[in-house]
């Protein structure tokens, strides 16, 4: 069986926000809950690298392990979901989770904390398939229908790969051959220089 | 001071910044100063500062420090409307079309010259003085 998995290429992540966009409009997500995320590190200096973050579906997931209610389960094809009407909104699981993965909508006069939210690699949850009550909680389930996740599908430099971990491994590998592989720096000999990015920009 | 896009925002921004998906991800208008010039002008990230044009207009908008820029060189995206000089004018859209972001606009604090052969206005190249508000 397939392990679903997402993987972001940071040399070809152009910091567009399509991903971000296609998520929010497809699964309705309300203001200020970001299922993914573009960060951004080295803004403006030499090396500045843009990743693309959201629910890794870890295989040891953090977060099913600190749940008191027990609400995180696995599908067959690796992917981390969530029982909503048993979540109690308790945070733990975004305090274990090294990605900022879960997110909480504020809820009602005081600002308390609603039930988790998260990316569930557009396969909905534990309700029916396609149903209305999965949308309303989950968003659309895109992998019940045969389709990737529509980040990944979305993304216009390819950066972002979702799918099979194997079969994204392995075309992730395939490229850092071949753009390795370019030319090499003029002045300092063998050092060898990537067909794009800052230092092919920049010389710098 | 030179000013351009946001990829988020298309053109005036009205129509994008009233789409919560896109607004939600660029929520201030901003300047963006080299951090030479922002200590010059004793500024921090994320501080309002006054952005001074050389014809006496002025547009209060959050300053982004970054290298982004040059020193010297101050950089305004063009996407937003409806603050004018430190007002908020949102009471001034008809009921129900005014988007979710507002902010100044650049062009507030542009001049007047422009190209004659095409009478494009110049909204790329300005003088102008940053103050902290």
């Amino acid at each position: 069986m397939a392990r679903m998995k997402f993987l972001c290429d940071d040399d070809r992540c152009i910091e567009c926000n399509a991903c971000i966009t296609a998520c929010k409009n497809e699964h309705e997500v309300p203001w200020g809950v970001n299922r993914r995320r573009v960060v951004t590190i080295n803004d403006g200096q030499s090396g500045e690298t843009s990743i693309s973050v959201a629910c890794m579906h870890c295989s040891d997931a953090p977060c099913a392990q600190v749940c008191p209610v027990d609400c995180f389960y696995f599908t067959d094809d690796g992917v981390v979901l969530h029982d909503k009407d048993l979540c109690i909104g308790c945070g733990y699981c975004f305090y274990a989770c090294p990605f900022g993965a879960p997110q909480f909508p504020q809820d009602g006069a005081f600002g308390n904390r609603g039930k988790m939210d998260k990316c569930t690699f557009c396969a909905g949850g534990p309700e029916e398939d396609h149903s209305e009550a999965e949308f309303e909680k989950y968003g659309r389930n895109r992998l019940a229908e045969g389709k990737l996740p529509l980040c990944a599908e979305m993304c216009s430099t390819k950066a972002l790969l979702a799918g099979d971990g194997d079969v994204i491994s392995n075309l992730f590998s395939q490229r850092v051959t071949q753009r390795q592989l370019s030319q090499e720096e003029p002045d300092s000999g063998t050092a060898q220089v990537k067909l794009w990015g800052w230092k092919t920009a920049y010389k710098d | 001071m030179t000013s351009g896009r946001l990829v988020e925002y298309e053109g005036g921004g009205d129509e994008t910044r009233s789409n919560p998906w896109l607004a939600e991800l660029q929520q201030q208008m901003f300047v963006e100063i080299n951090p030479a010039d922002a200590n010059n002008a004793g500024v921090k990230h994320g501080e309002q500062v006054w952005v001074e044009g050389p014809e006496g207009g002025k547009i209060k908008v959050m300053a982004f420090v970054t290298n982004r820029v040059g020193r010297g060189l101050v950089f305004m995206p063009f996407h937003f409307a409806g603050h004018y000089q430190g007002k908020d004018l949102r009471n001034k859209y008809p009921e129900g079309c005014d988007p979710y972001i507002l902010g100044e606009s650049c062009n507030t604090v542009f001049t007047y010259g422009y190209d004659s052969v095409t009478a494009m206005q110049e909204t790329k190249v300005s003088l102008c003085r940053l103050q902290k508000a």
